[in-house]
């Protein structure tokens, strides 16, 4: 970002508290979000433990791009963000994984998509976020095979794993399956769009 | 017979799963999430863990079954392209 020119702010180590990420969202309305940390199935959690983002304030992300490798986000709460007004969210829906060994080709696949988006956007493109993610998924199963053909056959397992829990939510989605009988008796009875809409989620 | 061959089976993944993570080199570490796991603590939780086993079990032998796939697919393909050029 810094080579392209795009401006960005950084929030890391000490500086990655709840109340700072927060108070950054909400000075800098509708600006894109990208988050390299940890999560869960409801919310995006903090260095050092808190949720930066869970559903009762994530409502700061109406209108923005969050792009994050946070783990089993896109189970729930990533959904739930885009459903809630983001503009579009790249998130996994299980635990992301990978191996030291395989480093550098985790690095690379962790990044691609919002290079990918960067380019894009730099470009004056509009996003295509299911084009993206098909080119992501490509390349997770490239750098899959590569690892298979060295021998790596844990992080090719890995990778593999990651790509297939790998969501862009662009508003043309499947919602995932809730874990909730009620959502899912809703979701059967009224359609996705109601039945995600109908009952207050905890 | 089937039952026999079911067995045999699940003995080879386990015994592939487990061979996978035996060559895993000392110095290799699994990242998961918060849970940093070194090739010792790897193999504990695989026989703590009947469900995480398994988990691991099959996205490896998902993962070979679909490189060999893919691999043995364009092979093949392109094979019945140059036949159809040929023809």
């Amino acid at each position: 970002m810094k080579k392209a020119g795009t401006p960005y702010l950084d929030h890391s180590g000490d500086d990655a508290t709840p109340r700072k990420v927060q108070d950054t969202l909400r000075l800098f309305m509708h600006k894109h979000f990208l988050f390299y940390d940890h999560g869960s199935e409801t919310g995006l959690v903090a260095q050092g433990g808190g949720y930066i983002i869970d559903k009762s304030n994530d409502e700061l992300l109406i209108g923005r791009i969050v792009y994050t490798l946070a783990c089993s986000w896109g189970l729930d709460g990533g959904w739930e963000a885009k459903r809630k007004g983001a503009r579009a969210v790249h998130c996994y829906a299980a635990v992301v994984g990978f191996m030291t060994s395989a480093l550098p080709e985790f690095q690379e696949s962790f990044n691609h998509g919002f290079k990918l988006l960067h380019e894009r956007m730099n470009e004056g493109l509009e996003p295509n976020f299911k084009g993206i993610l098909a080119l992501e998924k490509e390349k997770m199963t490239e750098l899959s095979d590569k690892l298979m053909k060295q021998g790596n056959f844990m992080a090719a397992a890995w990778m593999n794993t990651n790509r297939d829990s790998l969501k862009w939510y662009d508003g043309n989605d499947e919602p995932p399956e809730s874990k909730c009988f009620w959502r899912r008796l809703a979701v059967r009875l009224f359609g996705p769009k109601l039945g995600w809409s109908l009952l207050k989620r905890k | 017979m089937k039952q026999k061959a079911a067995a045999e089976l699940g003995r080879q993944v386990l015994e592939n799963t487990l061979k996978v993570i035996m060559d895993l080199p000392d110095s290799e570490k699994m990242v998961l999430g918060t849970e940093v796991l070194t090739k010792q603590e790897i193999i504990k939780k695989f026989w703590a863990d009947e469900k995480w086993a398994f988990n691991m079990a099959e996205q490896l032998d998902k993962s070979v079954k679909e490189f060999l796939f893919r691999t043995q697919y364009k092979k093949a393909r392109r094979k019945k392209e140059r036949n159809n050029t040929d023809g």
